[in-house]
This record gives structure tokens, sequence and C-alpha cells, in this order.
């Protein structure tokens, strides 16, 4: 056991807290350029324009689109031809049912899911 | 704005401007911190701590405010350190050879109270430098510091303490009690 004249006391306590508080204080250290050379070393921001595959996506379907409204129009009067695209599309609807075709549907979702996760993430967020 | 509005801004928004105010708020700190650690080898902080921010900005997304951000980059300050001494890319300075170090200029002459209060700090052992550095001078409290650190609660607080104990001997000529 220590003797007792041997314990801090508080004052003496008071004395290093205060000593450490108010003279171990450090002054801001000046920025000098420091923040620029991080941001240097960041990679780039992404692109906010359209990536090309995301083009490359949005031309495939817009031509889909085109050539089906092409094979529709230049049949005669659509509005004719529509039971006949109903009956075609429950026809190619039905055809998802066999399981070649669901595969092929699964891979192509799963592809485009992997390929925009990122992107999917990022909305998700806002 | 916050710092969790600049964080949210730079994770969703990929804006590197408010990353860029996040760096200038807390470049100080951090860099005092690792200043401290590489016994007050600026160019070798400075480059450890750029590294820092540049984890920090990858790792954003897993930063879950579970501490605060400043204590979040500290500790990651830390493991950058430490990694390097691992490397042998430096080695922390003794208390014995801060004396060769050539100190930093200082805008203003020192009190001689802060003089000897510096000359006793470099006496004491890393550790318990390191927890006086952090709780005195960055303002940490025990628990922020245990997370930095990676140390159990209860050693920080016998650093701190022992620490303490040995500074006041040290600078009994300037407690006026004594």
């Amino acid at each position: 056991m220590e003797p007792s004249d041997l314990k801090p006391n508080s004052s003496d306590d008071a004395a290093v807290e205060t000593w450490l508080r108010t003279h171990s204080a450090l002054p801001p250290l000046p920025d000098d350029g420091f923040t620029p050379r991080v941001l240097t070393a960041l990679p780039p921001p992404a692109s906010h324009t359209l990536t090309l595959r995301t083009r490359i996506c949005l031309a495939g379907a817009l031509a889909g689109a085109a050539m089906a409204a092409w094979a529709v129009l230049s049949g005669g009067n659509p509005l004719d031809r529509l039971p006949a695209l109903d009956a075609a599309l429950i026809e190619s609807l039905s055809q998802l049912g066999s399981p070649g075709a669901g595969l092929a549907v699964a891979t192509t979702a799963a592809s485009l899911l992997f390929a925009y996760w990122r992107d999917l993430r990022r909305f998700a967020r806002w | 704005m916050t710092d969790a509005e600049l964080i949210a801004r730079a994770l969703v928004s990929d804006d590197h401007a408010a990353f860029g105010e996040l760096v200038r708020r807390h470049q100080s700190a951090v860099r005092h911190f690792l200043r401290h650690l590489s016994g007050g080898n600026a160019a070798l902080a400075d480059d450890l701590a750029q590294e820092t921010f540049v984890q920090a900005w990858h790792g954003l997304a897993r930063f879950a405010g579970h501490s605060s951000f400043p204590t979040w980059l500290l500790g990651i300050a830390h493991n950058h350190w430490r990694n390097a001494r691992r490397k042998q890319r430096t080695v922390s300075v003794e208390p014995e050879h801060l004396a060769a170090l050539e100190p930093e200029p200082s805008p203003a002459p020192l009190s001689d109270l802060r003089h000897d209060l510096e000359h006793a700090l470099r006496s004491l052992a890393d550790d318990e430098r390191t927890a006086l550095h952090l709780c005195y001078q960055q303002g940490l409290s025990h628990t922020e510091i245990a997370d930095v650190l990676q140390w159990p609660l209860g050693t920080v607080k016998t650093h701190i303490n022992r620490g303490k104990d040995k500074l006041r001997p040290l600078l009994a000529s300037w407690n006026p009690a004594t």
C-alpha cells in the first residue's frame, strides 16, 4: 500500500489537467494544397451521361420497336392486323413456358442486372 | 453543411467537391496525428494522410456512423501508420532520438511551460504519449480513443493515467500549490 503522502492530491491532478488542456493545444495546419492533391489521387468522377452499354441497349430497343412498327404499318391498315398481333403475341408468350425460353429470359435478366448493378444501387439511394 | 450531408452527397452523387470539403475540415487533425505518430516527420505524415483520405473515399459506403467521422478517419490513419511501420518505411522515433529532429517552426515563441510540457511529453512511452495526444490535443473521449487505437477502454485509461502520473513530478515546479 502506498504511503498516503505519496499519493497524488487533487490539486496536482487539476494542475496537470489544466496544463495539458491549455498548453498542449495544436494550431490548425494550413491546407497548403493538401486537399487538391487528395482529390487528384481519387478515381475520376463517374460520368453522368449515358454509358456506352446503355446507349447500345437503348439503340437495340429502339431499333426493335421501329422494326416492329414497320412490320405492322407496312401491312396496310394496322388496326386490321391487331387481332393477328394478339394471336401472335399470345403464341409468343406461351413459348416462354418452355424451359429453354425461360432460361434465356432469366439469363438475359441476370446479365442486365449484373451490368447495371452499380447504377441501380446509386438510384436506389435517392 | 454537416459532415453527414457531405458524406451523403459524396456517396450518392460521386461528388468530389463534397468530399473535398470533408478533407479540408479534417486534414489538420489527421496530419497532426500522423506527425505525432511519425515523430515529427511531416513529409511521411502527409503521404500517409493522403493515403488515409483516399482509402476513406473508397470505403465511404462502409462508414456506418457508429463513430464520428473524424474518429473513423483517425482509425484509418492509425492503421496506415502501423502498416507503414511494418513495411519499415519508417520507424517510430524513440523519445531519446526526438531531440535530433528539426522542430517544426512555430509562429510564436513557446512559453516556458509549454516548452517544458513538450519536453516532458517526449519522455513518456509511445502509447502513453499517443493516448494523451488523442485525449488532450485532439479532444477525443476515452471511448473514441479506444476505437481509433483498437485498445480496450481500460488500457486507454491506464495509459492516460500513467502518462499524467509521470508528468506530475516533471512539471512540479510549475504547480503553484507545491
